[in-house]
């Protein structure tokens, strides 16, 4: 479907509902403007070595925020992240994944480097301190809350889609949770075409 | 949390014919008790998800009221639901009922019981003990076999990456009517919801998309986004689905499909098929169709 096409039902929504179409109508995927996925942060990385908002710079990227204490969506992403590096192969390269934990209390670098090494050797696991975590979440839009369960233990509600970055770390769309896999695929494949 | 569970409530609770003749199938009582199975845990990951089907041929309800399992600290009783983008998980501290003559599926994207505090891994082929403690036909052990770490269920494909089997529709779709699923070729469906997925939807702005109904080459999908919605009417060519146009109520009417170019016959049938499927649906979510006000052209050549 054309941009143009998208743009013409755009505006027929802003025509028909006013503001709230309008609030939605930004939040349209624009990748030529910057604003959505920017912040600024300092988090580390699995071995512990400093990580910025310039990871994202030079490939094309899969970003997903999870936590290791996630008994279903976590897991079945990653899961499906490693079937998608798998089965592109050569193709996908250049591709690299990111592991954003939102329950950074709990997950350290170490424990975070051997539950993304499950998944590829292209993946990085990313923690740090609350302050620094809730920064690259808002700035991707990230919901996640603390769900307090029997004893002293908690979960994580949390988003589940994985974001599409290109070369430049710029928001390019998102894979939903559990999209079928050849969607997926496809979605990765023009990712990498394009960057 | 009522609201937002109750989609998950709708897939979850499947109304099953009795008599499960598997093998396997462990008795309790009037309870049945199949396909148990648990995921292979990813390293360090400290929980996992436990899943089966439990039958009440009774004439009574009955209730899991809790677990133990050697295998881990705690075992508790959780329902997770998807609530646009959002993964939403609940302990259930009252348990889960089982009505009579029902089957509650505990099954990937619902119910589950939740591993916590695991003594080792969960390992690919290997078996979980689990005891459960029913409110009225006692207590039972079943052995959990360890699945791939997405597995969807016993009675699947055991490689749950290479299909999309009933979990993920169940998933995806929600409250979405049994029939209207059974009777529409699952691969259109998919196409249209990815294709509005695909263009419109954002890390902020969710996109529903139900109902979609089906005729022939033709199809009319409802959609919404925070407050805004609308109804498309989508043709399938030769390079699958696109949309022609967008409007509100505008596409419930036969006669108005049939003006567009819709032939005849599919205009009636999708005009039936829209209101039978709208019916079952929030009046909320029917008004926010009906609030996309005039016709928007997307793609003219198409119809
Ligand atoms: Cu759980």
């Amino acid at each position: 479907m054309a941009l143009k096409s998208i743009r013409i039902w755009l505006w027929g929504a802003v025509a028909a509902l006013g503001l709230t179409a309008i609030t939605g109508a930004m939040l349209l995927r624009q990748p030529d403007q910057a604003g959505f996925g920017k912040g600024v942060y300092s988090l580390i990385d699995q071995t512990g070595k400093p990580v910025d908002q310039t990871m994202f710079a030079g490939h094309p990227s899969a970003l997903f925020f999870g936590f290791t204490h996630c008994p279903e969506v976590c897991p079945t992403t990653m899961a499906e992240m490693a079937s998608w590096f798998e089965t592109l192969g050569a193709d996908g390269q250049d591709l690299r994944a990111y592991f954003v934990s939102i329950d950074p209390e709990r997950d350290t670098p170490q424990i975070l480097g051997d539950y993304v090494s499950w998944v590829s050797d292209r993946i990085t696991g990313v923690t740090g301190t609350p302050e620094e975590i809730a920064k690259i979440a808002k700035a991707w839009g990230i919901y996640y809350q603390k769900v307090p369960l029997d004893g002293a233990d908690y979960t994580m509600d949390h988003t589940a889609s994985v974001f599409l970055l290109d070369a430049k770390g710029e928001f390019q769309g998102t894979i939903a949770y559990r999209e079928d896999q050849a969607t997926a695929l496809q979605k990765l494949r023009n990712l990498l075409a394009k960057s | 949390m009522i609201t937002l569970f109750r989609a998950a409530l709708a897939a979850s609770l499947l109304f099953v014919a009795p008599a499960f003749a598997h093998d396997g199938v462990v008795h309790l009582g009037s309870l049945n008790l199949a396909h148990p199975f648990a995921r292979a845990t990813l390293p360090n990951a400290p929980v996992a998800g436990g899943f089966l089907a439990i039958e009440n041929t009774g004439a009574e309800a009955d209730r899991l009221v809790s677990a133990t399992s050697p295998a881990a600290a705690e075992v508790q009783i959780h329902e997770m639901a998807m609530e646009g983008e959002v993964m939403k998980m609940r302990q259930l501290s009252d348990g889960l009922e089982v009505p009579a003559g029902q089957t509650v599926e505990l099954a990937p994207g619902g119910f589950h019981l939740m591993f916590m505090g695991l003594k080792q891994a969960f390992v690919e082929g290997e078996t979980v003990p689990v005891t459960l403690v029913f409110e009225k036909a006692g207590t039972v052990d079943v052995e959990l076999a360890v699945q791939g770490v997405a597995a969807d269920g016993a009675a699947m494909n055991h490689d749950a990456m290479k299909h999309d089997a009933a979990g993920h529709d169940a998933m995806n779709h929600g409250a979405m009517n049994h029939d209207a699923m059974a009777a529409q070729p699952a691969d259109d469906l998919e196409a249209i919801t990815g294709l509005l997925k695909g263009t419109f939807e954002t890390p902020e702005a969710p996109l529903g998309v139900e109902p979609v109904v089906i005729s022939g080459e033709y199809a009319i999908a409802g959609w919404a986004q925070g407050e805004a919605g609308g109804r498309a009417l989508l043709r399938k060519t030769a390079h699958g689905w696109a949309v022609h146009l967008c409007a509100g109520d505008g596409l419930k009417d036969a006669a108005n499909l049939e003006a567009i170019g819709v032939p005849a016959a599919d205009a009636a049938a999708l005009a039936t098929a829209l209101a039978e499927a709208e019916a079952k649906l929030d009046p909320a979510l029917l008004a926010k169709f009906s609030s996309f006000d005039g016709t928007v052209m997307v793609n003219e050549d198409l119809i």
